[in-house]
C-alpha cells in the first residue's frame, strides 16, 4: 500500500514482534490486576467508613479522595517514579503502575460505594435494628449487600478505566504493551501497523470485560429495584 | 496576554513555594549549572536574500516559507533548551543557517522537539522535513531513511558513579543498563550484548536521574552527550571504549531526492565556510572536548565519510 | 524566592495557557458531537443507531494514549495534516465525544417512554420530541456526570504531552530537563507539586458544582 508518504503497509511485521508485545501485554495485565482488585478494596473498605461517617477517618478518606479525583493520572505517575525519590521514597516502575493504578482507582471507587450504601433506604436498616442487629451486623448484612449492588455499573466502569489507564506507564517507561509497541516502533520505525495491532488487543480485551461486567451486573442486580 | 501570562506566573511561583514551604523540597539551592545562551539565531549570519548553494530548495518547502527541522530538546550542547525555554544547541545553529539559505531569514523555522525513539516517526509522518537530532548512521536507519552527508560523529560510552567498579561493557553482563529507547546505544546493546538487562527511557534527564537513583548501574549513550553530563555531574564519570563508533547525519525522506541533493550542497556551504568548526568551539567551551572531537568536524578539505559495512560492531 | 523558579514559573505559565485553550477546544467539541451522537443512539432504528454505536465503543474502548498516538502519527500518512494541537483537539474530543454520547443516551432514556409518545401524538416530530420534550429533562439528569466528564477531559489534556504539545505538563518536563542537565537538583518535587496543585485548583470547584447539582436533583 504505497502512498503519498511513501509509507508501505506490512502487516506480516507483528507476527515477528509478538514474542516481545506478549510480555508487555503480561506486565500490563499484571499492574492492572493488582491495581484492579486493590481499587476495589479500597472502595469498599474507605467507602463503607465513609459512608457511616465515622468522625476524623471520614475527613481525611475525603482530603485522599479529592486530591486523587482533582488532578491527572499521568501527573500522579510522574510524581510518584521521579518526584518521590527526592524526598527518600524509590519506587520501582512496577509497584509505580500498580500503586498509581491502585489509588486512582480506589479514589473514584470511595465515592462510588459511598454513594451507592448511602442511597440503601433507611427503612431497611431500622428494620434490621429492630429485629436485634448491631449496627456493623446491619452494615454488614444489608447496606454493603445492597449498596455494593447499586454501585456495581460505576464500578465496573472504573475498573475497566484502570485497565486502559495502564497505558499511561509509557510515560515513565515500564515496558507494559503501549512503552513496548513505542520501543518496537522506536527501532523499527513500523508505526502504523505497531499502533494498530495493540489498538485491536486493548479494543478486544476491554470488549470482553465489558461483557464480563455485564453478566455480573445483571447476575447481581437487584429484583425489581431501583 | 502578557499581563495574563505574568499573573499565571506569579501563581505557579507561589503554588511551588508554598510546595517549597510545605518541606517536601530538601534543598532549595541553585546549582551552578552554567547552560550558554546561544540567544535566538545563534550564529547565523543576518537577515538578506536567500544563498544559491547550488541545487533548488524543495518546492513543497518553498511554498511554506519555513523549514520544519526536528532537533533534540535533552541533548547539550547540541540540542537543548536554554534558561530563556528556546533551543539551542550547535544543532540549533546548523538549523538557523540551513533557514538562512533557503529563505535569506536565520529564523524561517520550526524547531520541533524529537527522542530517539520518535523521530524516524515524525520523519515519516511528514511532521518536519528533515531530522537534526544527534542520529548515527546505521545500515538499518539507511533502509528506511536517507541520510545528507556527514556532519559529526559519536561512538557510544558508559556513564557511571564515580565509585563504580564498572570501567568497560564487559562487566555489564547480566546487570540493568539505563539506555534512550531507539539510540545507538540501544541497538548495539541489543545486539551484542543480549544479557544485559535494559531500562529504556526517552529523554536524558529521565535516563540521567534513573542513573542516580541507581535503577541501573550504567547510562549508555552516545560519548558526546556523557561528557557534556560528567563535566556537570562532578559525581559522575565516562568509562568504557567507545562503540558503534559512526558519523551523524541529518535524515531526509526516502526517496525525496530533491530535499537531500538540497540538504547536502547546503551542508558543503557550511563546510567551505568553516561554519562546523567555528560554531563547534562556541557551543564547545572544553578545549580538551574540541581537541577530542576536532577530527569529526567537517572543515574545508576534510571530509567525513560513512563506514561502507555495518557500524553495530560487537 | 530561588532563582531557579522564576524562569520555570514562566514557562508553566505558558503551558497552563495551552492546556486552557485545548481544554476548551475539546469540551465544546466533546459536548456539541457527543449530543449529535448519543441523540442518534435514541433513534428507533437499529441501522441509523448501528454506527453511531459502533464510534462510541471504539473511542470509549480504545486508551486515549493509543488515539493520540494514532491521531498524530497515521493520520498524516494517509495525506491528513493536522498540527499538533489539531491532532490532540480531535484524539481527546474522539474519546470525550463517545463519552458524551453514552452520558446523552442514558439521560434521554431515563424520560419517561410516556413522554415521547404523548409528545408523538401531539404530532411533534423526532427533532421536535427531541429538541422541547427530551432533551431538556434529559439535560437536567446529564449535567451532573457531564460535569464529571469536562472534569475528566480537563484532566486528560496532561496526555497531549506525550505527542509533545507543550502544555503544563510539558513545560514542567522540560524544565525538569534542564535542570537536571545543567548538573543541579531537578527540583521535580515542587514543579511537579505545581503542576498538581493548578489541575487541583481548576478541577476541585467543578467536582464539587457537579456533587451539590446531583444532591438537589434528589
Amino acid at each position: 500500500m504505497p502512498d503519498a508518504a511513501g509509507y508501505h503497509f506490512e502487516p506480516g511485521f507483528i507476527a515477528h514482534h509478538l514474542g516481545e508485545l506478549g510480555s508487555g501485554l503480561l506486565r500490563t495485565l499484571a499492574i492492572s490486576s493488582i491495581g484492579m482488585a486493590g481499587a476495589l478494596l479500597v472502595g469498599v473498605l474507605l467507602g463503607a467508613i465513609s459512608s457511616l461517617r465515622i468522625p476524623v477517618a471520614r475527613h481525611l478518606i475525603t482530603v485522599y479522595v479529592e486530591v486523587f479525583r482533582n488532578t491527572p493520572l499521568l501527573v500522579q505517575i510522574f510524581f510518584l517514579y521521579f518526584a518521590l525519590p527526592d524526598i527518600g521514597l524509590q519506587f520501582e516502575g512496577f509497584t509505580v503502575g500498580w500503586l498509581s493504578l491502585l489509588l486512582w482507582g480506589g479514589a473514584y471507587n470511595v465515592e462510588n460505594f459511598r454513594a451507592g450504601f448511602e442511597a440503601v433506604e433507611g427503612g431497611y436498616v431500622e428494620a434490621c435494628r429492630a429485629l436485634g442487629f448491631s449496627r456493623p451486623a446491619a452494615f454488614r448484612h444489608v447496606t454493603l449487600p445492597l449498596g455494593a449492588r447499586i454501585a456495581l455499573p460505576s464500578v465496573t466502569n472504573i475498573l475497566i478505566s484502570v485497565f486502559k489507564n495502564s497505558s499511561f506507564m509509557v510515560a515513565i517507561s515500564y515496558p507494559e504493551l503501549t512503552d513496548t509497541a513505542v520501543n518496537i516502533v522506536a527501532v523499527s520505525f513500523r508505526v502504523f501497523e505497531m499502533f494498530l495491532a495493540i489498538g485491536v488487543i486493548y479494543l478486544g480485551l476491554v470488549w470482553l470485560m465489558s461483557l464480563g461486567a455485564g453478566a455480573v451486573e445483571r447476575h447481581y442486580a437487584i429484583p425489581g429495584g431501583h | 496576554m502578557h499581563t495574563v501570562r505574568s499573573k499565571f506566573g506569579i501563581v505557579i511561583g507561589a503554588a511551588m513555594v508554598m510546595v517549597l514551604a510545605a518541606g517536601c523540597s530538601s534543598s532549595s539551592s541553585s546549582s551552578g549549572g552554567s547552560s550558554a545562551s546561544a540567544g535566538g539565531s545563534g550564529g547565523a549570519t543576518a537577515t538578506g536574500s536567500p544563498v544559491d548553494v547550488g541545487a533548488p530548495l524543495p518546492d513543497e518547502v518553498k511554498s511554506k516559507g519555513k523549514l520544519t527541522v526536528g532537533v533534540k530538546c535533552d541533548y547539550p550542547p547540541f540540542g537543548y533548551i536554554d534558561e530563556s525555554s528556546k533551543n539551542a544547541g550547535f544543532e540549533i545553529d546548523i538549523a538557523h543557517q540551513l533557514a538562512s539559505y533557503a529563505f535569506g531569514d536565520p529564523n524561517a523555522l520550526t524547531l520541533t522537539c524529537v527522542t530517539g525513539s520518535n523521530r524516524v516517526s515524525f520523519l515519516t509522518s511528514k511532521r518536519i522535513d528533515l531530522i537534526e537530532a544527534t542520529m548515527n548512521y546505521t545500515q538499518e536507519r539507511a533502509q528506511t531513511i536517507d541520510f545528507s552527508t556527514p556532519y559529526f560523529d559519536s561512538g557510544v560510552k558508559l556513564l557511571v558513579p564515580k565509585d563504580s567498579p564498572i570501567t568497560s561493557f564487559g562487566q555489564l553482563a547480566g546487570k540493568s543498563v539505563i539506555s534512550i529507547s531507539g539510540a545507538t546505544a540501544s541497538l548495539w546493546l541489543s545486539q551484542c550484548m543480549k544479557d544485559v538487562k535494559q531500562s529504556l527511557f526517552t529523554e536524558t534527564s529521565q535516563a540521567l536521574t534513573a542513573l542516580n537513583q541507581k535503577r541501573g548501574v550504567a547510562f549508555a549513550q552516545d560519548d558526546t552527550l556523557l561528557l557534556d553530563l560528567a563535566a556537570k555531574n562532578s559525581a559522575l564519570k565516562v568509562v568504557g571504549d567507545a562503540k558503534a563508533d559512526s558519523p551523524w547525519g541529518m535524515g531526509v525522506r526516502k526517496g525525496d531526492t530533491q530535499m537531500l541533493t538540497w540538504l547536502n550542497a547546503a551542508l558543503a556551504h557550511l563546510q567551505q565556510a568553516d561554519f562546523f568548526w567555528t560554531d563547534f568551539r562556541k557551543t564547545v567551551t572544553d578545549t580538551s572536548v574540541q581537541q577530542q572531537f576536532a577530527k569529526y568536524v567537517p572543515r574545508p578539505g576534510s571530509n567525513l565519510t560513512y563506514p561502507s559495512g555495518s557500524t553495530l560492531q560487537c | 524566592m530561588a532563582p531557579w523558579v522564576g524562569p520555570v514559573a514562566s514557562y508553566l505559565a505558558t503551558g497552563l495557557r495551552e492546556t486552557a485553550l485545548l481544554a476548551l477546544a475539546c469540551v465544546a467539541a466533546s459536548l456539541l458531537a457527543g449530543t449529535l451522537v448519543g441523540s442518534v443512539l435514541t433513534l428507533p432504528s437499529r441501522a441509523v443507531r448501528a454506527p453511531a454505536r459502533v464510534y462510541v465503543e471504539i473511542w470509549r474502548g480504545l486508551p486515549i494514549i493509543i488515539i493520540l498516538y494514532f491521531i498524530f502519527f497515521v493520520l498524516p500518512i494517509i495525506g491528513l495534516r493536522v498540527d499538533t494541537f489539531g491532532a490532540a483537539v480531535i484524539g481527546l474530543s474522539l474519546w470525550g465525544s463517545a463519552n458524551v454520547a453514552e452520558v446523552v443516551r442514558g439521560a434521554v432514556q431515563s424520560v419517561p417512554r410516556g413522554q415521547a409518545e404523548a409528545a408523538a401524538a401531539l404530532g411533534f416530530s423526532w427533532t421536535g420530541r427531541m429538541r422541547y420534550v427530551l432533551l431538556p429533562q434529559a439535560a437536567r439528569r446529564a449535567l451532573p456526570p457531564l460535569i464529571g466528564l469536562v472534569v475528566n477531559l480537563i484532566q486528560q489534556t496532561s496526555l497531549a504531552a506525550v505527542i509533545g504539545l507543550l502544555d503544563i505538563l510539558e513545560a514542567s518536563q522540560r524544565s525538569i530537563e534542564r535542570l537536571t542537565l545543567s548538573g543541579g537538583s531537578s527540583h521535580a518535587v515542587p514543579i511537579l507539586g505545581a503542576v498538581l496543585a493548578v489541575y487541583f485548583v481548576i478541577c476541585l470547584p467543578l467536582t464539587m458544582l457537579s456533587r451539590w447539582y446531583e444532591r438537589r436533583l434528589h
